[in-house]
């Protein structure tokens, strides 16, 4: 009998191990104001960030759950677990001297090796606290600032901190950005100053280790005039029976004539809710490349933002989603063009299979002073089998006669031609639909350094097996 | 106005975030309004019968594009729809037409007008509706809904163009289905109105039957249209084919939604919505979500959108032949218009758009 051609879900025994987290320190289940005060004296917080996290608490009472995207009913803020500190005292600068089951979740998941190689600095968080930073010596000698965010906003950073925590994702903004707000944990600052340009990327990596735990870390960028900045987030954790969930917030500020790519391979295990908000303030000249990978979690609703404040101003986004089994990834972009002469390019690819459920979601905004604003959206979708699902949802909002504003969608299956073509060519059909489904998504690896796109088809693992049914 | 209900209308088959305000619109109708005058002319084949649908199929439920709030007012109105219905293997030559604001009767009342089409097997029929007022300046509004069966092999064509007054609301219902290698084909030309709501609901149930819908729009001053087409794809092979072409001038508004949804067991379906918005001045408001929902592996969808000002290669080009970039704006919204016109085969319909559009740029 012939066996179906199966496409197979991502490998992730790579990612799905885990330790037990007998040392660490919780906060009981659910939220109160007693937790968000504990949390607060947890992390020695000035009295302004206590009272913005009660006010992002109120916030959070007082909003709706989405009406509009993937059901998170089986996510019950009651039982998650909001801050998890593991068994280590204080953030370390030496791998040497993080504790020995968090030391060994990072080398298997090849985060100092990566360092070594390929990064100017790292910073590696487990749980709800970074245990790991550290920059070059010759990256901090040009002025660049990269450490935890806790340490940064008690130190000679505190006002800049200040002055730009949630400012571009404000806690009103939705639930889960006031949910943030009130027990965010961890996370990243990085400054670089004007004209610095850094050759090699800086990475963050996120590890949620404990059972039914939320993590909520923050990231807050400032890229000066002039300057460049590639900074590369990972994420992943190991499969429970429970519902975890992540509602982090990454916050870009792009200087005048500034680069800044952020690239992200999100992989969290098939149990998690990804409720993340990601989002840029681009000012003149300024640039924001958007590099993601979605591969993870049951649900996700992520749709990173690129706010064109200033003349010239660009934003890019290139994405790919790969939903399977179980998974319902609510994915795409929002661009507003708030100035002249700005202009956007987004670029999509989404696969579903095994019962998989993609949406592409986007909103492109032309602002009444835009003038002479360009955007251009493609998003393409792959269909793998007769049981899973594929959605695309974008909006247009134009208030400038002399933007120019363009936008395709496709959606398919392997197109038997090509399947054809390529036999003809000496390929088996096996061998023709697998090039076929790894070349659809090799628009985003090619965007990748090196290591992160091999990461990448790694993680795909698009193998065919069995003849053709 | 007394007795009124806020209800809900055109609502995007998969909702969106709710701060672009696209998921649906919100309009204040009359509970009290009458039936709509309107003249007919009757061509042979067609039967009628007023006061109720005529014909077995119309116990298939229909879903409209205003949607079911929409719906359950009209039914609440107690006006009766008028039934036209053709039997099997009958082609229909002449269009059966139909003239809104011709009876040289006016009323301030809200007016009401609702349809019923059942083309029997292997059978076509075009139908036009010429949708004027006798007092450009009344303010009223109109409520139309054609609903509409047709059987396998049959084809159904209705023509709408919109010359209403700018001081009259318009509320445009469709909804139907098409059973095996049936056709729907609706053309809509909207060069009046104040308020436009336009709606369509298609469900093509049959295998290889097919809906093909071309909207063409010259909105200007405070006009306003909101849109909601939607492609049912349910039976194998089926296809669809969705074009809204337009120009907007002044303070106008339009958000066009435009649905391709692929049920499974629509294997082979094929579903294409393209846009395209000539915008004129900077104070419009343009916005268009154009949706591909897909829950069939054997599919081919595709959706495309063009919005902005006029390519500067073709502007450069016909500055070059002499044509000032005043007129040359004004030929492409012409030819915008004029692309879909064409495609209407009835002359005389065509005659009175070409007659309203001289009209109208004398008073410009």
């Amino acid at each position: 009998m012939k066996e179906k051609t199966q496409v197979e879900d991502i490998d992730r025994s790579l990612y799905d191990f885990r330790f037990e987290d007998k040392d660490a320190y919780k906060v009981e289940e659910g939220l109160t104001e007693e937790i968000v005060k504990q949390i607060s004296e947890e992390k020695n917080d000035p009295e302004w960030m206590r009272e913005f996290r009660l006010k992002s608490l109120k916030y959070y009472n007082e909003s709706d759950v989405p009406d509009w995207g993937p059901s998170i009913e089986g996510l019950d803020i009651d039982n998650i677990v909001t801050y998890v500190r593991p068994n280590t005292e204080r953030m370390h600068t030496s791998w040497e001297d993080v504790p020995e089951d968090i030391k060994e979740t990072f080398d298997r998941l090849g985060i100092p090796q990566a360092e070594r190689k390929s990064l100017a600095g790292v910073g590696a968080q487990y749980d709800s606290e970074l245990v790991y930073h550290n920059i070059k010596d010759d990256v901090a000698k040009r002025g660049v600032i990269y450490t935890d965010i806790e340490s940064a906003l008690r130190g000679e950073y505190g006002d800049m901190i200040r002055e730009h925590f949630m400012k571009a994702v404000p806690p009103t903004d939705h639930k889960f950005a006031a949910l943030h707000g009130a027990v965010w944990s961890g996370g990243s600052f990085v400054y670089v100053p004007a004209g610095v340009h850094l050759d090699i990327p800086l990475q963050s990596y996120f590890r949620l280790n404990a059972k039914g735990a939320g993590q909520f870390e923050h990231t807050l960028i400032i890229v000066g005039e002039g300057a460049y900045l590639h900074f590369i987030e990972g994420c992943s954790a190991p499969k429970y029976n429970v519902a975890n969930l992540h509602a982090g917030c990454v916050e870009l500020f792009v200087g005048k004539n500034a680069t800044l790519r952020y690239s992200t391979i999100e992989n969290w295990s098939k149990n998690m809710y990804n409720l993340n908000t990601k989002r840029a303030i681009v000012e003149e000249g300024g640039k924001i490349e958007w590099v993601s990978g979605s591969f993870g979690s049951h649900v996700s609703y992520l749709y990173p933002m690129s706010v064109l404040n200033g003349k010239g101003a660009r934003a890019e986004f290139t994405g790919v989603t790969f939903a399977g089994e179980g998974q319902d990834l609510d994915t795409g972009t929002k661009v507003v063009h708030n100035a002249e002469d700005t202009s956007s390019y987004i670029n999509t690819r989404s696969i579903s299979k095994s019962g998989g459920i993609n949406t592409f979601r986007s909103s492109v905004i032309i602002g009444k002073n835009a003038h002479r604003s360009k955007s251009a959206v493609s998003c393409e979708s792959l269909m793998v089998d007769d049981i899973s699902r594929s959605d695309t949802i974008p909006a247009m909002d134009v208030r400038c006669a002399d933007a120019d504003v363009g936008h395709e969608a496709k959606i398919g299956r392997i197109s038997d031609e090509t399947v054809f073509y390529l036999m003809s060519r000496g390929l088996s059909e096996e061998e023709a639909r697998a090039l076929i489904v790894r070349g659809f998504a090799d628009n985003v690896s090619k965007e990748l350094p090196l290591e992160y796109a091999v990461e990448m088809n790694n993680l795909i693992s698009l193998e065919m097996k069995g003849s053709i049914g | 106005m007394g007795n009124t209900k806020n209800i809900r209308v055109n609502q995007l088959p998969a909702r969106t975030w709710n701060k672009l305000k696209m998921n649906e619109t919100y309009l204040d109708l009359e509970m009290e309004p009458v039936q709509a005058l309107y003249r007919e002319e009757l061509p042979e084949g067609v039967d009628k019968l007023s006061g109720k649908a005529i014909g077995p199929m119309t116990d298939i439920p229909v879903t409209t594009g205003l949607g079911e709030a929409f719906d359950s007012v009209l039914a609440d109105t107690g006006v009766k729809p008028a039934g036209y219905s053709i039997e099997d293997g009958v082609q229909v030559e002449k269009p059966l037409y139909i003239s809104y604001g011709a009876e040289g009767k006016s009323t301030a009342k809200d007016e009401v007008s609702l349809l019923d089409f059942t083309i029997g097997a292997n059978s076509s029929l075009t139908v036009i509706q010429d949708i004027t007022d006798t007092d450009a300046n009344q303010g009223h509004t109109l409520l139309l809904q054609n609903k509409y069966h047709i059987a396998e092999g049959g084809s159904l064509t209705i023509v709408q163009v919109n010359r209403l007054g700018k001081a009259a609301r318009l509320c445009n219902d469709l909804g139907g289905y098409v059973a095996d290698h049936g056709q729907f084909k609706l053309i809509q030309v909207i060069l009046g109105g104040g308020k436009n709501y336009y709606g369509s609901n298609t469900k093509l149930s049959g295998k290889g039957s097919s809906i093909s819908i071309d909207v063409a729009y010259s909105l200007d001053g405070e006009a306003t249209l909101d849109m909601n087409y939607v492609a049912d794809h349910r039976g194998k092979n089926t296809e669809s084919n969705i074009g809204v072409s337009g120009v907007m001038k002044g303070q106008s508004k339009k958000l066009f939604r435009g649905t391709i949804d692929f049920h499974r067991g629509c294997a082979g379906a094929k579903g294409a919505e393209i846009e395209d918005v000539l915008l004129i001045d900077d104070t419009i408001v343009n916005q268009t979500i154009p949706l591909i929902l897909c829950d069939e592996e054997d599919v081919e969808g595709a959706h495309g959108a063009t919005i902005g000002r006029l390519d500067e290669h073709l502007l450069t080009y016909m500055k070059s032949r002499g044509i000032s970039e005043k007129d040359a704006y004004k030929l492409m919204e012409k030819a915008k218009i004029d692309a879909v016109v064409n495609k209407i085969e009835d002359d005389r319909i065509k005659g009175i758009i070409r007659e309203h559009e001289r009209e109208t740029e004398t008073t410009r």
